[in-house]
């Protein structure tokens, strides 16, 4: 008996723990502005010959009426300015002939002189400010690193597994960085990426770690330096069809990057977050912004590139 | 060992006005009484008498051991010996010469316990001791709980500065602090995990338990080595004079406790274990047929053995064992294939104390203390020659001696002196086998780290005249892990200041440093927490905590009242770095070809600081047919990483502006022959909600910095990565948490013991109370909405049943 009323007692409790649909809170959250923009300093080089790219959409509020992530913003007004060590901005310091492409949702503005010289200049702090047609104002700023760098090399291996038709491509890279720290908030951030050119395969229009999440060890700080010499490496496995044949010759493309610390900070997140890729035991990887009441980033870079042959 | 100039200035002054103030007492010709005080029924020693002399308005009470000593001017006195829920006993001494006495108080029965005041609470404000609570088992009993489960830890979260977290849980958030800051001692042994069934119930057995008190401010230099709390509990010791039995069923649990002489005022023992029939209930809702089986049960035993070996020495023995345990096994088709699931935790303590009585003036402790915690998940599927093999763990064991030494010189003064020092090892890492091929696979693999904590403490409780009370004390702790030691001094203080007979303001100053972190996943509901030490890469966590109180007893009406305002400041608080994870998804990552940890946690944590600032009121009626207390919180936790939120402040999760506990009982009848005695209880509780994260919603986090993606004048940015927009940290508030508590006991005295029946309500009322908030779409619509869903949202009853019954 005393079995029966505790067992009974035992499904009312039960029944209750069931978690309860209970109640709903409709919440009006405002959609954000989104900005992507990275001042790139390289010389010989194409990125940003002539122009300069902004990309700028708004978010989706997870409350209210259905936005979609990626609706573009036409009619917003851009402005840069660049100034030295604090000092007051002077003629053509001032970037703000944006043209709106509707494809990608982005912004773009020429950044040559008529000298021929780039509006991105290495230790010049930059400001942004954006304006969309419906009155939202965001703004952030980026310092393009000055770097100096030297004693660079790149060492290329490739290990074949005829059986089963794989290669094996081991890249390592060194370099000396002679900049250092420049505050506390910037140790120093670098990145490395590369690419191989002229396989019929593999012949990459983009970077072979483009989605930072495929190699999950892209980013580099200055804690792995000894004596300011730095080092990466990375391993990549290629799988062939049977009968395939290879080039005799194609070429590695490796471009090393110091980068801001903001944009250290946000490509660190978003690797993060791909990486969890469904972990449940994973923290949350928020994706930080520097863009003052929005959300993306705003960052810089420098960068050094350098082609080698790749002997399969 | 890091010594500023203040704690120098601070400890040259105590020093010389401590010399000078003892010179001046020795004059005096002296005599000492000593002893201890015990319960007359059970031989227990009662901890924290009260021993009191009205004519000179001064007294002492009794230490963890029931021993006392007081040192008096020859003369005449009246010795008040005093105890809650016992009869005060009164003796007249002719103090000529030092001698022992032993007195053995006499339990009042209920009638008398509505009647007799206590004289006790009477001099609650004449105590220097700030920030701590004291419970006695009968409090405990009486507070009706989730399933009728009595429950240390719960009634510990009516009182103020004491939060509990999600809804049912029994872990406790002292003044802002999580709750891995709390320092819980059982018998002087560490329990590092004291919940089962994931925080439901804690693992603290109410039959077992002879005092229970929460230090959370104002700590004494004897306790170190945690920031918020120190939970102390004794075991009982056993009844030294006759056999009994104790027991209850429950709802969801049955324990039974034995207990007796086994050489009569000589030797004693205890025993009582506990156990869920979770498993045999829900058997049928299980897994049914020959597909396979499962459940869960927690069980645990608490064993004391003690001897007197002589008038001055005393041997104790006791220990605990517990565990949780979940398990479910299915069955394929064929014999070999079957699945086997476990998740598992557990502690075990043991302590063997020597109590010395070195004479009327000094006491010793010595112990040997050992604890071990361990939490284990086991998944392991064999389908033909393919082997599933998941193994998670965490340990962490440890072996410590403590010595502590009670020695009063003068009137003027209670010394406390002593050591500690425990060895821990660590095993804190998690892994997962995913497919392998070697399902042999060496689980001694598993990296170790050892440390070890040590602490040096002298205190000194110092009356410097009627009215001022000062207790300052110094604590030095070291700690070693691998190749870094750390040592620090904590200086501890405390005043009180008399106003009146009844009232006084007291104040107290800590600095405390803790060795140990608990990593706690925030993404989980399992109990994934990892302790590890503090080390070359992450150092201690600190804190420094002042307290401002006031104090007023009014004994007549059995009333009293506390105040405590507090600012906490703690630095070196960890929690996991965003997107960490200690559990993998693949082995590779986690060990090299060696075994060594490629990841170690010390790259997974953020280190930050913590604020906390509150305000407590507690107003207590002792005694009377209504009885029980108020409590109320008004307080504020902030917490600050440099890589969450932006670097800026945001609140601490449990962070409760307001936090409301009304526990009233009513003694309405008590018992007599023939007749039950009646006794209810009802609790209201309020608590501001938890603030969680709540996302603001979705966005394509642009392509930026990656070569190849980004401005190459064709226009190609690249797709983005969808992602989530959390806005700040903890920026949402749940709703308030409101709930009221109803029980009524039923009790009926045989010759040899008692019955008590007891019917209780849990959540009265059926609020649906916050458990956790989830963001759903709404298929209709298509739009997004916030949904709160609740743990208990019905009334749930329960009844239990408990005996007592003592030889006759």
């Amino acid at each position: 008996m005393l079995t029966r009323i505790l067992a009974l007692i035992f499904l009312l409790g039960l029944s209750a723990c069931r978690p309860q649909f209970l109640d709903t809170v409709d919440l009006d959250l405002p959609s954000k502005l989104v900005v992507g923009c990275n001042l790139v300093l390289e010389s010989n080089s194409t990125l940003q010959k002539d122009s300069l790219f902004l990309k700028l959409h708004q978010s989706a509020p997870l409350f209210g009426p259905p936005l979609a992530i990626d609706s573009g913003l036409p009619g917003a007004s851009l402005r840069l300015i660049r100034s030295r060590n604090g000092g007051n901005p002077g003629p053509g310091d001032t970037l703000e002939n944006f043209g709106y492409h509707e494809f990608q949702n982005l912004y773009g503005a020429r950044i040559r002189s008529a000298n021929g010289a780039s509006f991105v200049q290495e230790g010049y702090e930059y400001r942004l400010s954006v304006r969309s047609a419906d009155g939202r104002t965001v703004e952030s700023q980026s310092t393009v690193p000055s770097w100096r760098v030297a004693d660079t090399s790149v060492q290329i291996q490739v290990q074949a597994s005829p059986s089963t038709w794989t290669r094996s491509v081991q890249v390592r890279v060194q370099w000396r960085d002679l900049t250092g720290s420049t505050g506390p908030d910037d140790p120093g951030y670098f990145r490395v990426n590369y690419r191989i050119l002229g396989n019929p395969w593999y012949n990459e229009e983009t970077y072979l770690n483009n989605h930072v999440g495929w190699y999950p060890n892209q980013l580099v700080t200055n804690a792995s330096a000894v004596n300011g010499l730095y080092t990466w490496q990375d391993r990549m496995d290629l799988s062939l069809m049977p009968g395939d044949t290879l080039p005799s010759q194609n070429q590695m493309e490796i471009v090393v990057q110091r980068i801001s610390p903001a944009l250290y900070r946000y490509l660190q997140a978003v690797g993060q977050q791909d990486s969890q890729n469904g972990n449940p035991f994973a923290e949350p990887a928020v994706i930080p912004s520097n863009i003052q009441n929005g959300l993306g980033c705003f960052g810089s870079c420098v960068n050094v590139r350098m082609v080698r042959p790749l002997l399969w | 060992m890091r010594i500023n100039p203040f704690h120098w200035t601070c400890l040259r002054s105590l020093f010389w006005i401590f010399l000078l103030s003892t010179a001046a007492t020795a004059q005096v010709r002296r005599h000492t009484i000593s002893g201890y005080v015990k319960d007359s029924h059970t031989g227990e020693m009662l901890v924290g008498a009260s021993l009191w002399l009205p004519e000179i308005q001064s007294g002492t009470s009794t230490n963890a051991y029931g021993f006392y000593s007081i040192t008096l001017t020859q003369g005449s006195y009246n010795l008040q010996v005093s105890y809650v829920g016992f009869q005060t006993k009164t003796l007249h001494v002719d103090l000529d010469s030092s001698r022992s006495l032993n007195f053995e108080l006499l339990p009042l029965n209920d009638l008398q316990e509505i009647q007799v005041m206590d004289d006790r609470i009477s001099r609650q404000a004449r105590e220097v001791q700030m920030s701590k609570i004291e419970l006695t088992p009968q409090q405990i009993q009486q507070i009706p709980m989730l399933f009728g489960e009595k429950d240390l830890l719960k009634t510990f979260q009516l009182m103020p500065g004491v939060q509990k977290g999600n809804e049912g849980s029994s872990g406790i958030y002292v003044r802002g602090g999580g709750p891995d800051q709390n320092l819980i001692l059982l018998d002087e042994a560490t329990v590092y995990n004291a919940s089962h069934l994931f925080g439901f119930f804690s693992v603290f057995n109410g039959n077992a338990i002879k005092n229970a008190s929460l230090t959370k401010g104002g700590f004494p230099a004897r306790y170190g080595g945690r920031l918020s709390s120190v939970l102390d509990i004794t075991m009982k010791d056993g009844n030294s004079r006759d056999w009994c039995t104790e027991g209850s069923v429950g709802n969801i649990s049955a324990n039974f406790t034995v207990e007796g002489p086994l050489v009569k005022d000589k030797a004693s023992m205890i025993i009582s274990g506990r156990r869920t029939y979770f498993d045999l209930l829900t058997a049928p809702l299980l897994l049914s047929g020959g597909e396979g089986l499962g459940g869960y049960y927690f069980q645990d035993l608490n064993a004391k053995f003690n001897y007197q070996l002589d008038d001055r020495n005393r041997l104790y023995l006791s220990g605990y064992l517990g565990q949780d345990k979940f398990y479910a096994t299915t069955f394929g088709s064929s014999p070999l294939e079957r699945t086997t699931a476990s998740l598992g935790w557990g502690n075990k303590t043991g302590t063997l104390r020597w109590n010395h009585q070195a004479n009327s003036r000094t006491f010793v402790n010595s112990s040997l203390i050992l604890s071990d915690y361990t939490f284990l998940v086991q998944l392991k599927s064999n389908e033909g020659n393919e082997v599933f093999d998941l193994r998670y763990n965490s340990t962490i064991r440890d072996i410590g001696v403590k010595v502590d030494l009670d020695w009063l010189p003068v009137p003027e003064h209670k010394i406390k002196a002593g050591f500690q020092s425990i060895r821990h090892t660590f095993i804190p890492t998690a892994f997962v086998l995913k497919n392998s091929l070697a399902p042999d696979f060496n689980f001694d693999r598993v990296a170790r780290e050892y440390s070890l904590e040590s602490g040096l403490y002298v205190e000194d409780e110092w009356r410097l005249s009627d009215r001022w009370l000062l207790h300052p004390g110094l604590r030095v702790s070291t700690f070693t892990a691998g190749t870094k030691t750390y040592a620090r001094p904590e200086p501890r203080i405390a005043a009180r200041y008399l106003l009146g007979e009844n009232q006084s303001i007291k104040a107290a100053y800590t600095e405390m440093n803790q060795y140990l972190h608990l990593l706690s996943n925030s993404g989980t509901g399992l109990p994934t927490d990892l302790w590890v030490p503090a080390n070359e890469k992450v150092g201690p966590q600190f804190s420094r905590q002042i307290a401002l109180g006031y104090s007023l007893d009014l004994p007549q009406k059995s009333w009293s009242l506390s105040t405590e305002a507090y600012f906490k400041k703690t630095n070196g608080n960890i929690a996991y770095r965003p997107g960490a994870s200690f559990l993998l998804v693949d082995f590779e990552e986690i060990f090299d070809e060696s075994g060594i940890p490629k990841i170690q946690w010390e790259q997974q944590v953020i280190s930050g600081f913590m604020e906390s600032v509150g305000l407590e009121i507690l107003l207590q009626k002792h005694q009377g047919v209504w009885n029980g207390w108020l409590g109320y919180t008004l307080s504020k936790t902030d917490l600050r990483f440099d890589e969450l939120n932006g670097g800026l402040p945001f609140p601490a999760r449990y962070d409760r502006r307001h936090d409301l506990s009304w526990v009233n009982f009513f003694d309405l009848r008590a018992p007599k022959p023939g007749r039950k005695g009646i006794k209810g209880s009802a609790v209201f509780v309020y608590g501001t909600g938890n603030a969680v994260t709540l996302p603001q919603g979705t966005f394509n986090a642009p392509l930026v910095g990656i070569p190849g993606y980004e401005a190459n004048n064709d226009l190609f940015f690249g797709p983005g990565w969808n992602s989530t927009d959390y806005g700040t940290q903890n920026n949402y508030r749940m709703r308030s948490y409101q709930r009221v508590d109803i029980s009524l006991q039923f009790t009926r005295k045989t010759r040899c013991g008692e019955r008590i029946t007891e019917y209780s309500a849990y959540n009265l009322f059926s609020r649906a109370n916050p458990w956790f908030i989830q963001v759903e779409s709404d298929n209709v619509s298509g739009r997004n909405r916030l949904v709160q869903y609740s743990l208990f949202a019905f009334v749930i009853p329960s009844i239990s049943w408990r005996f007592k019954f003592c030889q006759c």
